[in-house]
Order: structure tokens, then sequence, then C-alpha cells
């Protein structure tokens, strides 16, 4: 632990690693003073400082040796020599080969989706996977099908982004155009049919823009998954594969998922099982529940709160309010052999009443109300602060100052307290 | 009758120390018998004649008992008509769960007052006469807390349970809660929360200042009962009251305080002088229009909450253009809404675009073995292969000096991390789902599962998988069947479940949506009467907290169960349980929704 104002010097040797996590309600800056390194994939530039917020885990990888200076407080700063970046880079070559292959046959780059149980570092994985290609002058498409996470919308959401810029050391991949689908839960196992759906949608999707552009088709589809692996988790993870007819499948650190794959999928994915970084950090429940909460505060407000939200009020009547599933009705209620799914995909039209507040609000791209709104992506978000039934307004935390952009809005289980 | 012959004691002169000892004495305190099952169709025995003889006799002693009380004893209240409120000067011992308080009089519920009637410890008067408790039900209870609804109360709250009017708006939610802010929401914040979520009060300065959570209920009870005052011909000085709305309202309702304030000469001059106040400000803010005086209409209100709106994005506005990086968060650009689009456009029409598109789509062939990923699985030791340099990017420079760099021991990596075994509940529930698994045998995907399909890619594999069904369907065991003209009506490869083999067969069709959907007219015809909190010691009116459940109230000759979606509606997302009661002359029974909602009779 360092507390000294001048900051504490970590020399790096080659392949090897510096990580450590900022203490709650602290900030640390780093600057590397010499040598190279990287941080999930993107490179540090030299003599700039960047700044981590409290809770941040940080890990700087270097290939040739560098020499980091670290102020503030942190939480159990280690240099590790054990890092399976090797395996990782091996793994994007092999990527990156059959992007070259792609590029040849004039075909579709491959698709990769990566799987594992919760914490063993597969958003990290990701990232450094889609940082090397960009860096090679691809632009992959990054989707994350974690709604538990939400590391593209909020959490709640499934995304996907084109990739051309590889992602900022602090505030990780820029997020202007994502395509983001609502799906209202922060479990998939709320909603599986929703959820499944939407992930399907979601490969369309991605499939009508890799036909669009030769680059984007070749480069290829990274695919981050929740870290639900067993039960019915792990059909949606079966379903996602085909879904997205992936060429690859790593599996992160568990051999029985690797298995259990192995025999259902098709033989000609292939399946590789790759190690876990030693610095991945376990969460509890807790600190999930505070990193989804943290996740909609970064929406709203920025990371370092650089941006600043509007609040203004919403006539009722100026939107539509929807929700996504019918009320689940219990199997006894219904006649014999119905599926008490048929309405899970339904659109339910909601009225607003006192329970919406603080809910956090899709507003989807759909311009009326004809059409598919379930599958057409949103174009953001809203978090409602105040509701006034007698006046009919209720009013909402918006990225943007008013109108919003459209009036179909759909409403999600994710609750936010907008404290300052 | 009862209460009248008591009454008609006291009238006179007051009870001898002697007469007052008698009834004084502690009576016998056992509920008559509600007279057992009910008979059929009377059969004119004799036995039935002093059966009910008897019967009715109970009654009329139990209430021809003297309800005999030391004076002192006795809280007064006054009978306020036009609020439809019992006004109490010294509250009692009861007053820590029952009543309200606006700016300066403590102010009773009809049925709180009624019931404190009842149990000998209010003493009401109107008119400066005392009403008898006859007098007072006919009096207290209305359409909205009609006789049902002062049943269950009068039922509830001599269980012990707290009752209070159920609150619309729910002060601290659910959320709030989860994160243990209830505890810091100081008085102040509720307060203004209430202001801000129940009537606004623009114009309302005057009588009803808010003090208590309850007092939004109470408000809006105010102002229906001036309005209704105002509308009502019975009052004395109703002649005096200008019956056109349109018209001159602003004077009218003037006209009415001022009525009002001079029935209750005690409080009217401070009343009258706010009122008019509040008047003049009306009339100076250029609200001619006697409607917008009314605080519910939603034009008034507007205007002031804009007016705050407004600055607070003012404020919001000038620190985002004086932070240093300014950047704002926007709405995500619609990037992909040509896809969206093109999609849509494919879908329409359909096949031989779908056949264009396959040649950029198609999925590239790795079956050559030319890509090697590494893999952990099935090895010791993991040796990579130095990759090309043209793969990786500038500056990833693996030395290749070190060979340990280029051998990943897996031993050792599984020494490090080891697998945690299954948790015991999660090896239960996998067990579980095998051994059902094991039992529930489709046909269709056994099909689907074996023999393994050799394919080489995606869409090949669909295709064989279909091939396959189709192929396994037509030579079941049974497929001479389909060789006539009479067919079965269910192929083996449809019995994915009995779900779907019924579905096949048409018996049951499923469930209409709009059964489901919320029609208007039912919301409006339900409403929670009562909130109940358990007996507790500290229980505090301004912060009642979480209710133990809350009770719908219905008659029994026009209740049919409620609809499921009136019970969605009704049961808030703070997940407290709505009781339904139901009255049956007198009886009271009330059922519960669980989760599962079942109907399960409580009492």
């Amino acid at each position: 632990m360092t507390s000294e104002d001048e900051g504490e010097e970590f020399r790096l040797q080659a392949n090897s690693e510096l990580r450590f996590e900022v203490e709650s309600k602290a900030s640390v800056e780093i600057e590397m003073v010499d040598g190279q390194a990287e941080m999930f994939g993107t490179e540090l530039a030299k003599n700039k400082k960047y700044q981590y917020l409290s809770g941040a885990k940080v890990a700087v990888f270097t290939w040739h040796g560098c020499t980091i200076k670290v102020k503030g407080k942190t939480e159990v700063a280690y240099i590790s020599k054990e890092t399976p970046m090797v395996t990782y880079v091996n793994t994007h070559a092999a990527m990156e080969q059959m992007r070259e292959r792609a590029d040849a046959e004039n075909t579709r780059g491959p698709r990769m989706l990566v799987v594992g149980p919760q914490d063993v570092g597969k958003s990290s994985f990701c990232r450094i996977l889609v940082n090397y290609a960009v860096r090679l002058g691809r632009s992959p498409v990054l989707a994350d099908i974690d709604v538990g996470q939400g590391s593209l919308g909020l959490p709640g959401t499934i995304g996907a982004m084109v990739v051309e810029r590889t992602a900022d050391v602090e505030e990780g991949f820029q997020q202007t155009a994502p395509l983001i689908f609502h799906y209202g839960h922060n479990n998939p196992n709320d909603n599986l049919q929703l959820y499944n759906m939407l992930v399907s949608r979601m490969a369309e999707i991605i499939s009508v823009r890799c036909e669009q552009s030769k680059k984007v088709n070749s480069s290829g589809v990274i695919i981050n998954t929740a870290g639900w692996i067993r039960g019915a988790g792990y059909e949606s993870l079966k379903q996602a594969a085909g879904a997205f007819e992936v060429d690859v499948i790593c599996v992160l650190d568990q051999e029985r998922l690797y298995n259990q794959l192995k025999g259902d999928l098709p033989d000609f994915v292939k399946i590789v099982l790759l190690p876990k970084s030693g610095g991945v950090v376990e969460r509890s429940k807790a600190a999930r529940a505070e990193a989804r909460d943290g996740r909609i505060r970064e929406y709203f407000y920025g990371l370092k709160n650089n941006f600043f939200p509007h609040s203004f009020d919403v006539k009722f009547n100026d939107v539509k309010m929807f929700k996504v599933g019918a009320p689940s009705l219990p199997e006894s209620c219904l006649p014999l052999g119905t599926k008490a799914q048929d309405s899970q995909t339904k659109l339910v039209p909601t009225l607003p009443t006192n329970s919406l507040l603080h809910h956090v609000l899709s507003v989807s791209a759909a311009t009326a109300v004809d059409q598919d709104i379930v599958e057409t992506n949103v174009l953001g978000f809203l978090v409602v602060t105040n509701v006034d039934m007698d006046k009919s307004t209720f009013t909402v935390l918006s990225p943007s100052p008013r109108p919003l952009p459209r009036n179909i809005l759909l409403v999600t289980d994710i609750q936010y307290m907008d404290i300052k | 009758m009862a209460a009248k012959s008591f009454y008609d004691l006291t009238k006179d002169a007051a009870l001898s120390a002697k007469s007052l000892f008698k009834y004084r004495v502690k009576r016998d305190n056992t509920v008559p018998s509600k007279g057992g099952q009910k008979n059929f169709e009377p059969d004119g025995t004799w036995m039935e004649s002093k059966a009910l003889e008897a019967f009715l006799q109970e009654r009329t002693s139990v209430l021809g008992e003297p309800r005999v009380e030391k004076l002192k004893n006795l809280v007064h209240g006054v009978w306020d008509d036009s609020k439809n409120l019992v006004n109490v000067d010294k509250p009692g011992k009861f007053w820590s769960h029952m009543g309200f308080t606006d700016k300066r009089r403590n102010w009773l519920y009809p049925e709180e007052a009624l019931f404190l009637m009842e149990i000998n410890a209010l003493e009401v008067s109107q008119n400066g006469i005392p009403m008898s408790i006859q007098e007072a039900y006919d009096l207290f209870l209305d359409d909205e807390m009609g006789l049902t609804e002062y049943q269950v109360f009068s039922h509830l709250r001599r269980l012990g349970y707290v009752v209070v009017r159920h609150e619309e708006q729910p002060l601290v939610t659910d959320y709030e809660r989860q994160i243990n802010l209830d505890k810091y929401l100081d008085k102040r914040t509720l307060k203004a929360r209430k202001k801000k979520g129940g009537r606004p009060q623009p114009d309302k300065p005057g009588p009803s200042g808010v003090c208590d959570p309850q007092i939004s209920s109470s408000q809006e009870r105010l102002d229906e009962a001036e309005e209704s005052f105002d509308k009502s011909g019975h009052s004395e000085n109703s002649a005096a009251v200008v019956k056109d709305d349109s018209v001159e309202s602003v004077g009218q309702s003037g006209e009415t305080m001022a009525n009002n304030s001079a029935k209750q000469i005690a409080e009217g001059q401070k009343r009258l002088r706010s009122e008019s106040e509040e008047l003049e400000s009306g009339q100076a803010d250029g609200v001619s229009d006697a409607k917008k005086l009314r605080s519910d209409d939603p034009d008034v209100s507007d205007v002031s909450s804009s007016k705050g709106d407004g600055d607070k994005t003012l404020s919001e506005n000038s620190q985002g253009s004086s932070s240093p990086s300014g950047s704002v968060r926007e709405f995500y650009s619609e990037a992909w809404l040509d896809c969206f689009k093109q999609k849509s456009r494919t879908d329409g029409t359909g096949e031989e675009i779908q056949d264009n598109k396959k040649t950029c789509l198609e999925q590239t062939s790795f079956q050559d073995n030319s890509v090697k990923f590494p893999d952990l699985a099935g090895k010791r030791v993991l040796s990579l292969v130095l990759p090309e340099k043209k793969l990786l990017p500038d500056n990833i420079h693996i030395s290749e000096d070190t060979d340990d760099m280029l051998f990943f021991d897996v031993d050792d990596y599984r020494l490090k991390n080891p697998v945690e075994p299954l948790a015991r509940q999660a090896q239960h529930e996998e067990d579980r789902e095998r051994r059902l698994g094991a039992l529930s045998f489709s046909f269709a995907e056994w099909t689907q599962r074996r023999p393994v399909v050799k394919s080489h890619s995606w869409a090949d594999h669909r295709r064989k998988i279909a091939d396959r069904m189709k192929e396994l369907s037509n030579s079941t065991p049974v497929s001479h069947l389909w060789q006539g003209d009479i067919t079965p009506l269910v192929n083996p490869c449809d019995a994915w479940s009995s779900e779907s083999i019924l579905e096949k067969l048409n018996i049951v069709k499923p469930a209409d949506d709009k059964e489901l959907k919320v029609s208007d007219d039912v919301i409006e015809h339900s409403h929670l009467s009562f909130d109940v909190h358990l007996p507790d010691s500290r229980f505090k009116k301004s912060m009642p907290g979480r209710p133990d459940h809350r009770v719908l109230v219905s008659k029994s000759r026009n209740s049919r169960p409620p609809e499921l979606c009136q019970l969605q509606i009704l049961s808030q997302a703070d997940g407290v349980a709505v009781h339904w009661a139901v009255v049956d002359c007198g009886e009271i029974a009330f059922y519960v929704f669980d989760t599962k909602r079942t109907l399960g009779l409580l009492t």
C-alpha cells in the first residue's frame, strides 16, 4: 500500500503484469515513465497520467518491461509473472489467421463465443482480443449478451457494437452507436424466451451489418456471455452459439463446461479450453449489485462525473409505455395444455403508476406502435425520479435535454436511485 | 334504542352514586351467539318461535345495556358536517394510532370516531347536543366509508390491529427501503415529497397546511366536503349560495367559505382571514376562471412545477457549460437503423436475396486444422507456437530467449486453480434435473440428439437435422398407419410434450390475450380501503412504515372474485399482501391471494 504523495515506482520485467485495486473512495493515478505497456490490449501512452476511481481493478501488462509510477491509495498492488497472456495472444493469432482466410475467400470472419463461470475474466479476455484486432486495422463486432453486467448498454440489456478504435485506457470502448436491445431484467432466467429471442435477433442484425461492410464481415464477431452455465443457462449458451453460428468457443477455466459443449455441439465448432488470469477477483453478490448501480450511474453522469444529465417532466399522454411480457399466469389458472410462456414476449401496455418510481426506462427506436417494438433497438435510457399522478406527469433523468427522441418507452425491472 | 335510553337517563339528571356504581360494574363481556346455521324455511313450530324469541331477547338486552362512563374519561368531539370529520380538542390515548392533525386542529375520521363512540371513549356532539350511536351511524357513514367498510374496520381494530386509511402514495418506495434509505428520510423530506406528490396546493395556504402524511387524503376530503357543501341544498345557508358554477364561482367559493366560517365562530375569523388572502392571491395571479382555483387542476400545478424545473435544468446547463470536459452523453446515434430496414426488406422479399447473401456470409471452413488454437483440455503441458509477426499488432514481442514462455504448465495451473466442487444444493438440483430428464422421454429430442450428425457448417447442420427429423418421422414403427386414406392426427415426431400433442389436436385453444388486458372500468371500481399494521408500541402515525397488509372491502351480494389484472394493479410493487374482505350480513371473511394465486380462506 502506498500513500506518499510522490507515489511508488514499479519496475516491471518483460512479460509481467502489475495488478492493483483502487481503495474505495480513493483515486489512483498511474503514469508510465519508461518502456512499453498495455492495459487489456490498449497501449499506454508514455508520460500520460491515467486516473482510476474507487473500486477499479487495474492490470498493466508489459511485453518489453517498463516502469510505472502509481500515485494514490491502492489495495494490494503487486507484480505477477504468471499471466496467460501468451496463450491469449496465441488465440488472437489463430483468430487473425481465420480472418486472413476469410479475406482471401471473401467469406465470413471468425465468430467466437466466450463462455465460462462468473469471475474468470471473460470481459477482459474479450477486450484484449478486440483491442488486438483493432490494432491490426480490423473492425470486429463486440457483442455482449450478459444482461447482468450490461457493459455496452445498461444492466438489463444486451448489446453489440462495431469497434473501430481501441478501448480507452480509463473508460473502455467508446459507446456512441451501439446496438442495444431492451430485455428488462438482470437475470436471463426471468424471461428466458425473450432473452433467447433477442439474442437471435441481435445475431440477425449483426449479420446484416456484416453484409454491408466487407471489413466488418471479415473481422468477425466476439461474443461475451453471462456466467450462467448450468441448467437453462447452458441451454441458452447453446442457443446463442446456434444463433450466431459461431466458429470458435473459448471456455475459460472450466473443463466440465468444455466437455459438455464438446458433446452437444456439432463437431465443426472449435471448442477450446483456456486458462483464466491469476489476477481475477471474485466478486460477491453485493459487489455485483453495486457494479450494476455504478454502471447506470456511469451512463448518466460519466465515469468521472463529467456528464450532466437533464431532468424534466414528461406527460403521461405524451409517451406510450410498455412492458415486455404479460403478467405470468400460473399453469393452474390456464386451460389444460396451454403454455404460460406464450405471453412472455408480448408487449403489454402499462399505465404509469407510483410504482414506476426509480425504474429505468428504455427509449425504443421504434417510431410507431405497430412496429415490432420488442425486436427494435433502443436509443437510450431514462430514470424515473418522480411520478405525479394528479398532474399526470413523471420526472425523468435523461442523458440529453428534451424532447425525447421517441415516445415509446419500455419499462425495466432495473431500479436506480439518483443520489448525488 | 339503547343509547337513547341512556341519554334519556342523563338528560334530566346526573346518575346518583349508587346507580353509577351499578352501571359501572363490569358486565358480561361474552359476545352473543350469532344464532348458528341458517334454517331453510320457517316450520312454524313452537320450538322455533321460542328459540327466535330468546335470540331476539338476548340481542335487545345487549343493545339495551346502558353505557356508562365518567364524564372525565370521555373525550369530547364535535362533528363537522361540512368536512365529514370529527374535531377533537384533547385527544386521548387512542391518538397514537388514530386521527390526524392539520395546522391547529385535531381531526378524527368518521370510522375512527364511530369506533371510539362504540367503545365508550368518545362523545360527539352536533350543534351542542350529544349524539347517539344510532345517529352517528346514520351521519358518519357515507358511500366512501360505508357500513361494510366500517364493519371491517371495527373488526380489525377489535382484533388489535392498527388500521389506517389506505395511503395511495407510497411515501417510501420499496427500493429506498431496500437500500436502507428509509431510516434516513426525515420528516421534512417526506413532507416535501407528500406535497409534491399529493394534491399540489399552490392556492391553499390557509386552514390545511400539511403536517401529517395522511393530510393529503384528508385534504382531499376537505376539498370534497367543501364542494359538496357548495352543492347540497340541505344547509340552512343554501339560499345564499350562488348555484351557477360556471359564472362567478370565485365568488361562490368565497361565499361558501364565509358561510362555513360563520358556522364555526370559534375558528371562523382566522379562517376567513386566510381564505380571503387566498382569494386575493388567486385574483392577483390573474386566475379569473374559477376552475383554476381548484387545486387538482393540472394547469395550475403545471405552471409552478415547470417553473421549478426550468430553474433546475438551467442550473444544470450552466454547470455543464462551465465544466472543463463539457462532454454530454447523448442518446445513441441511429447507425444501426439501416440494418433494421434492410433486414425487414429482405424478410419481405424472401428467397432470392437470401441466396445472394449466402456468398459473403458463408462460413469459412477451417476443417483442415491449419488454424491452431491453444487448448488446455487433456494436456499436461501446453506447448505454444511463436505466432507469426504479421499476425500480431506492433509492439507485441514475445521474447524468444526464455523457453518457458512457450510452455504453459497445465498441471501447475490446475493445482493453483482447483476445480471447486459444486455446492451441495447445486449438486442436488443437477441430480434432480438429470433424473427428471431421464424420466421424460421425448421422441423428437431423441432424434435430434443422436446419432451424431456429421456436418461442416451451421447451415449444413441445420439442414441435416431437419432432414433427419423428416426421415425419422417417416420411418416410425407405425408409419404404415399413414398409408391409408384415414391417417392419425398426431405424428410421433410431434410428441415433444403433452402440450404439443394437445396443440396439434387443437383440443384446447390458448388463452385469449384480451382477457389479460386491463380494462379501464375494472380499475376504477375497486380501491383499497385500509392499510393494516401489526400492533406495535412504536407505531408512528407520521411514519407508518410498511403495512402488514392492505384490505379491499366488498359486500358479498355483489362480489365476484376480483379479476387477476385487478389484483395485479392493487398489489403494489412493495409486495404488501392484499386481503380481500367479504362482508356478509356482519360476518367477515378474509381472502388472500398468495403468490401462487390460489384462493385461500384465512378466517
